[in-house]
């Protein structure tokens, strides 16, 4: 099967679901309400800059992404490369670790 | 129509009942929650899930204000049902089997979500106070039209940078939350950064829990007893423990009617109490749960024994605390009361919030 | 190739298996949570008919496009992450790079909570998007050392191969740890059981009816899905003796289910503020350990 093809299909699929879902409620129009806020109103809107105080994770997850599109071909060569492949991701991957510390020493773990 | 008005039929045969907790109403409560746990309808976690709002109990006028708004929020099918605080199992279990044809009658329902159409959803009375950067404040996110709320102002922080805030009430209507306790936070991303603790009262004063000066000793043990495990149940819920939650309300309900089997409750409370993920993740909270589950033991001791002072379980000399148990470095230690409640929550975030909250120890 | 063998009716049973597996772990949560064994059967489907029965519901200034791509993602990635596990030998997309497929299409995830947290505009809505992020972000980096380590373990990256190279010992038993940290990841990256703190904040809460029958059904299709592809990468694909091929992945499938939504429920939700240092300290060097194990035996 064409992957391409069994994706389309599969989406398509998903949305006809979810049509003949929402055929089968008797109320058709939306309710229009407040966000819930267990008995509130808003006093402004929510949509706003978020203070993600976790953001030094973001970074240090960076860094250990763009290490794993490396590590997919490596994988597959491995075996056949030998323990100086190893010792070469191994080292690379310390190196990150180092970084790892690192933040943890910083406190860029702590949530608050 | 057909199709469509079975499966409304189908659906309405499992109501997802959500219940309001108002203060005054525990007995009420209670036995709503045995009558649910009986027929097998599991509470749902949030109010715009369920499909029957069962309010426990008579609201005051801000209570009620707050359900009311909930209540606009909740969509069709749905079925209010509002109990009186004294409540009787008779009353509750009438009014329970009264929901099941009201959510199944699809014509009444379409009607009654056309009445609530018609009526568009208000917005508040108050705009933006606090609106000293009302040209650029919250990074200016149109979505045409605001709708008469204001966007997200900012203020600084602790470390000096001006960020954006929330004023969120962590409300009255919330699952294994205390009656009628509204906290309004103020929040910056998760973090809370100061809060206004309020008690709405209801309309008769909370007396379910009180043990009147005659009782006979066991009945006020077992009362003590359900007190405590009715705390713990909330907490559990809180801490995202729900089997545990539903056991402790078990337990509650088996001690109110007298027909607990001791052991059970002690392995309940042995198997908590050992739970180390659960006191990992309720480090940063005052651990009351700890002197609640002692208070439970205390008090199932007491039942057995005649005779003995039952002063003595009041300040847990006769629970693990006593014995010196490996437990007791948190003992004793109560959570606090409603009045500091509003300094113990800043700077947390709000899960561990909830969790303090459910920790307040109101005695 | 395996492509031209497969027929175009398989596309169409994906999604049906997919659901059927999605609706064994409602009747898992239901008795582990709920504990009623004989209504546990009807009650994932009589709360699938409220849902649908249900009227839907819009908030306040709602970024109605966002949600509606949160909201329709979090099924797609479940279903696209289906198409290249084979049950019984062969899946609908015979892919060489299967595992790359697998995780890129979990990862969608996280676009679809955070997406499903921003829209509705409301606030505990946003704190649990946000908070699915980082939970995503910790357990992103040990379930693809766990991946990695189950390629470098059967040279491949194809889960056809995989399950190929298990045929002397399962990866269950010869990389235990890595076993392990996937059950452990792919639960928190469906957010399900211990790891569903995002819906503590309320998560989906402002969604009703419809929208909400799918994002709910995404994610028990995600952890369903999660635990289909843990047959072939650890425990043998569908090899075992009598039954055919299929029928032992399907029994493999619902047995790691089930272990995961019973041992999930026995453990208080874990809360990330507690868990972030522990997960990013403790996880990834126990993920590359094993990993050096395996690259070294190999």
């Amino acid at each position: 099967m064409r992957t391409d093809a069994a994706v389309l299909a599969l989406l398509l699929l998903l949305a006809a679901a979810y049509c003949a879902v929402r055929a089968l409620s008797p109320f058709t129009e939306a309710l229009r309400a407040g966000p819930f806020l267990s008995g509130g109103a808003p006093a402004e809107h929510a949509l706003s800059r978020f203070h993600v105080r976790w953001y030094a994770v973001t970074m240090v997850f960076l860094a250990f992404d763009m290490e794993m599109i490396f590590m997919y071909p490596w994988a597959l060569v491995v075996a056949s490369l030998g323990a100086e492949a190893v010792v070469e991701m191994f080292a690379f991957l310390g190196l990150l670790l180092v970084g790892v510390l690192y933040a943890w020493r910083e406190g860029a773990f702590r949530w608050a | 129509m057909g199709v469509r008005a079975r499966l409304a039929r189908y659906a309405a045969g499992l109501p997802a009942p959500f219940v309001v907790a108002v203060p005054g109403g525990a007995r009420c409560r209670v036995a709503v929650e045995a009558e649910l746990r009986r027929r097998g309808w599991t509470p749902v976690a949030d109010p715009v899930a369920c499909d029957a709002l069962l309010v426990c109990g008579e609201p005051g006028d801000e209570l009620a204000a707050a359900v009311d708004a909930v209540w606009a929020g909740v969509p069709a099918p749905r079925v209010r049902v509002d109990l009186p605080s004294r409540a009787s199992a008779r009353e509750v279990a009438a009014a329970l089997d009264g929901l099941v044809p009201v959510l199944a009658d699809v014509p009444a329902q379409r009607a009654e979500a056309a009445r609530t159409a018609a009526k568009p959803w208000p917005p508040p009375a108050e705009h933006a106070e606090h609106d000293d950067e009302s040209g650029h404040g919250g990074g200016g996110m149109e979505m045409g039209g605001p709708g008469g709320v204001a966007l997200a102002s900012r203020a600084p922080d602790r470390d000096g940078l001006k960020l954006d805030v929330l004023h969120v009430p962590l409300g009255p209507v919330l699952a294994w939350w205390p009656a009628g306790l509204r906290v309004a936070v103020t929040l910056q991303g998760d973090v809370v950064q100061s809060a206004d603790v309020e008690l709405l009262p209801g309309a008769v004063a909370e007396t379910f829990w009180d043990v009147p000066a005659g009782t006979p000793r066991r009945a006020a043990a077992r009362r003590r007893a359900a007190a405590r495990l009715d705390a713990l149940a909330r907490f559990l819920g809180a801490a995202g423990w729900p089997a545990r939650a539903a056991e402790a309300a078990r337990h509650r309900d088996d001690l109110l009617a007298d027909a607990f089997r001791e052991a059970r409750v002690r392995r309940f409370a042995r198997s908590v109490r050992r739970s180390r993920t659960l006191r990992w993740m309720a480090r940063g909270v005052p651990p009351s749960y700890l002197a609640w589950l002692d208070d439970v033991e205390t008090t199932l001791a007491e039942l057995h024994e005649p005779g003995e002072d039952p002063a003595a379980w009041r300040n847990g000399e006769r629970g693990s605390c006593a014995r010196g148990g490996r437990d007791a470095a948190g003992c004793g230690e109560r959570g606090p009361g409603f009045r500091e409640l509003g300094e113990s929550l800043v700077g947390v975030e709000l899960g561990t919030a909830r969790l303090i909250v459910a920790s307040v120890d109101e005695r | 190739m395996s492509g031209e063998r497969t027929p175009v009716w398989a596309v169409v049973a994906l999604p049906a298996a997919v659901g059927l597996l999605a609706y064994a772990v409602a009747v898992f949560d239901a008795v582990a949570v709920e504990g009623m064994r004989g209504r546990a059967f009807a009650r994932p489907l009589r709360r699938a008919a409220l849902l649908a029965v249900r009227q839907r519901r819009t908030t306040l200034a709602a970024d109605r496009l966002l949600l509606g791509a949160g909201v329709a993602v979090l099924p797609a990635a479940a279903l696209l992450a289906a198409l290249v596990v084979p049950v019984g030998g062969v899946p609908v997309v015979a892919s060489p790079v299967g595992i790359v497929w697998f995780n890129a299409a979990e990862v969608a995830t996280w676009a679809a909570a955070w997406l499903v947290g921003w829209g509705p505009n409301a606030a505990f809505s946003l704190v649990g998007g946000y908070r699915f992020l980082a939970q995503g972000l910790a357990y992103e980096l040990p379930h693809m050392f766990v991946l990695i380590t189950v390629a470098v373990g059967a040279g491949s990256l194809d889960l056809t191969a995989v399950a190929a190279a298990q045929r002397h010992l399962w990866f269950a038993v010869q990389m235990p740890v890595a076993f392990a940290l996937y059950l452990v990841s792919a639960s928190a990256l469906a957010f399900w059981g211990p790891f569903a703190h995002p819906l503590d904040g309320a998560l989906g809460a402002d969604l009703s009816g419809a929208d909400r029958l799918l994002f709910l059904g995404g994610r028990c299709a995600m952890l369903a899905v999660a635990g289909a592809a843990a047959v072939p990468l650890f425990l043998g694909g569908g090899a075992g003796p009598l039954l055919p091929a299929p029928v032992w992945s399907l029994v493999k499938t619902l047995a790691v289910l089930a272990a995961l939504v019973f041992a999930g429920a026995r453990v208080p939700r874990l809360r990330m503020d507690r868990f972030l240092a522990a997960a990013w300290t403790v996880l990834i060097p126990v993920a590359l350990l094993q990993l050096l194990v395996v690259a070294v035996t190999r």
